[in-house]
């Protein structure tokens, strides 16, 4: 009787059908005085403190068909996320919707078909955790993909499947079909030790008479490619306009990735909590056309074979120390890569370069709520073609060997660029102490020395035209306040 | 000087406290039981370490003691409060108050490198002489966890500072209202 009446008093107030809202937002006020427009160097490779800008991200998840544990009914939810990179106020963008986009949309459903599988329809994107200094997802599959995945979880097993379309993620409006298949698997062994693997294969076919398949112009050299000279060369040895502009050759283009984690550590609130090591190799997808121009006569350059050997290697690690539980922190992140381009021996860019960082973090809890928190960091980056770095304003005048040259393919006057990046202020911790507390206020002092002029996002005029009536600046420190704010939720 | 300003305006938001806890009239038992579940079970997910100190405090403050009333494996078919408070009442061994907490960790997703989990607290406060008077509270708590591995014990671990928040705030109604001739 007593159950019975328990039931009609509580039954009325069962919970419906779940929905769930999360999200992350990060914004802040970061006054570039020195002529920044609000980041202290140019990229994460420094920590991703005070070099990141506005962020804003809404999640939502609805239950379809509520998961009934144990009862071997097929429950299924509805997920979808909407984020971008601007905020009202906090950056140039001034929180346009224009920055946003719908970036997921899935289905999931479970207990169909096979037990302990989750099948997932829509986007697919998975990340075996991340390297939070960094802000970076070595262990990530399907970030671009659109297609179907079971993921069959069962004791220390984690396995994932995958497939679809990574057309439109990949190409945008020149959408031609990318078919992508891959997975990942994570292994528990023991409570202290998780290994994971996983790896994609990207095939681009090729389709006569689709403009925007992948095509091979012949007989294009690299630096006529990168000069915008093509059609110069072609027309410098056959002046004849009857002479046709060799036509687009169809091919096919692939890539592929793989990617390797590591994790180890006693656990919450261990001296040494967690520490994760990953290795990631990729072989990128080549480019699209480019346009090139000369005397009137405009041809589309088909690059798929200028741009298909373009590599990387990634390898990362951080690792969290208790020092004193509740109160004393500290987290240190190494990175290294090397991005290698074999088509490329003349022109510096991002794909022939190598990095490496270093960042240590420590943060002391004063009260549960109000912590200190000191970074530093410090990174060399190189590019293995070259000059690319100007280490003065007129850094034009002291090229390789000192001597101008006008048709150079080198930007700058060095190869190397080291930076070094300190940071420390006051950290709010509502939720209570802990290096990856959130939500967290922070009261910010950053600097920065950087080999490199001006070396953060800036608006300075780089011309040494004489009528540049703004003149030159010359400026290796770099120093900012910051208030900000991040929070999950 | 804005420094200092500001540093002292930081220790002093540290320091501001919760409600004061609201007193039992006469110290007690309050027999507890709590059930962790998850997609995958109803019931029997191991409980982290740190939730019975945070039961312990909230009651002590309180005047009252912590009496933990395991749960059987039954409960994963008792899939309603009700019945699970029935149950407790029954075996509540004289106390005069009992508590149920039934937490049901869920992940969903990573947003920006954390795992984000729900664990759905449904926290139930009745005298056991008069189980219909019960007081429930349903609310969720989001979790963020840092690392793919990390479970429903975990994500429990990680509701605690909002959970002690509301149970403590549950409490206190209870004992007001109980108080109130």
């Amino acid at each position: 009787m007593r159950t019975a009446v328990l039931l009609g008093l509580l039954l009325a107030s069962e919970a419906a059908a779940g929905t769930r809202v999360g999200g992350y937002v990060r914004v802040m006020a970061r006054p570039g005085l020195q002529g920044g427009s609000g980041a202290l160097g140019h990229w994460n490779l420094y920590g991703r403190l005070l070099n990141e800008g506005p962020y804003a991200m809404l999640d939502l998840d609805l239950d379809v068909l509520e998961p009934a544990p144990e009862s071997g009914v097929p429950w299924s939810t509805v997920h979808a996320r909407i984020e971008g990179g601007s905020v009202g106020n906090a950056d140039s963008a001034n929180g346009s919707l224009n920055g946003f986009r719908l970036s997921q949309l899935h289905v999931q459903a479970g207990e169909v078909l096979l037990s302990d599988v989750t099948w997932q329809a829509g986007t697919l994107v998975s990340t075996m955790g991340d390297l939070g200094l960094y802000d970076m997802r070595p262990a990530q599959v399907f970030f671009h993909t659109v297609g179907l995945s079971g993921r069959w979880e069962r004791g220390p097993l984690d396995l994932l499947i995958g497939a679809g379309d990574s057309g439109f993620g990949l190409r945008g409006d020149r959408y031609n079909p990318v078919l992508t298949g891959g997975g990942s698997l994570r292994l528990a062994v023991g409570e202290h030790l998780q290994l994971g693997i996983g790896a994609e294969k990207f095939i681009e076919p090729g389709v006569q008479g689709h403009t925007h398949a992948p095509y091979h112009t012949p007989r294009v050299q690299y630096e006529d490619w990168v000069r915008g000279e093509v059609v110069q060369s072609y027309r410098a040895e056959h002046p004849i306009q009857a002479d046709r502009f060799p036509g687009p050759q169809p091919t096919q283009a692939d890539a592929h990735s793989a990617f390797f984690y590591l994790g180890s550590g006693a656990g919450d609130g261990k001296l040494l909590e967690w520490s994760s090591t990953y290795v990631r190799y990729d072989k990128r997808l080549p480019e699209g056309p480019t346009t090139d121009e000369y005397n009137g006569e405009s041809q589309l350059i088909h690059v798929t074979a200028l741009t298909d050997e373009r590599r990387a290697l990634t390898v990362g690690s951080e690792t969290l120390f208790n020092l004193m539980p509740e109160r004393l922190e500290m987290i240190m992140g190494v990175l290294w890569g090397l991005r290698w381009d074999e088509d490329n021996h003349i022109l510096p860019t991002d794909h022939d370069a190598e990095f490496v960082s270093g960042i240590l973090r420590v943060q002391y809890a004063a009260t549960p709520t109000v912590g200190i928190l000191v970074e530093n960091s410090l990174a060399q980056e190189k590019s293995e073609n070259g000059n690319r770095y100007r280490t003065h304003s007129d850094s034009i005048f002291a090229n390789t060997d000192g001597t101008p040259d006008t048709r150079g393919l080198e930007y700058g006057d060095e190869e190397i660029r080291k930076t070094w990046q300190g940071k420390a202020g006051f950290v709010l911790t509502p939720l209570g102490p802990g290096i990856w507390s959130r939500p967290t206020i922070r009261l910010m002092y950053g600097t920065q020395f950087s080999t490199e002029n001006n070396a953060f996002s800036n608006s300075f005029v780089e011309s040494l035209d004489q009528y540049n009536e703004y003149g030159n600046v010359d400026q290796h420190w770099h120093h900012l306040l910051a208030l900000e704010a991040e929070a999950w939720f | 000087m804005v420094l200092v300003r500001t540093l002292l305006a930081l220790a002093l938001v540290g320091c501001v406290k919760s409600t004061a806890p609201i007193q039992a009239p006469s110290p007690g038992q309050v027999a507890t039981t709590i059930s962790l579940a998850t997609m995958q079970s109803a019931h029997g997910e191991a409980l982290p370490e740190e939730l019975s100190g945070v039961l312990q405090d909230a009651l002590k403050a309180r005047n009252l003691e912590l009496k933990l009333v395991q749960a059987p494996g039954s409960f994963a078919q008792r899939h309603l409060t009700a019945h699970r408070l029935a149950w407790l009442v029954d075996h509540s061994d004289g106390a005069p108050m009992a508590l149920m907490l039934e937490l049901n960790a869920r992940r969903y997703d990573n947003l920006g490198g954390r795992y984000r989990w729900v664990v759905d607290v449904t926290l139930t406060l009745a005298p056991t002489g008069q189980p219909t008077a019960a007081q429930t509270k349903r609310f969720s708590v989001p979790v963020h966890l840092r690392h793919a591995h990390q479970g429903a014990t975990e994500a429990a671990a990680a509701s605690l500072p909002l959970l002690r928040r509301r149970l403590e705030a549950a409490l206190n109604s209870f004992m007001a209202g109980t108080a109130t001739p």
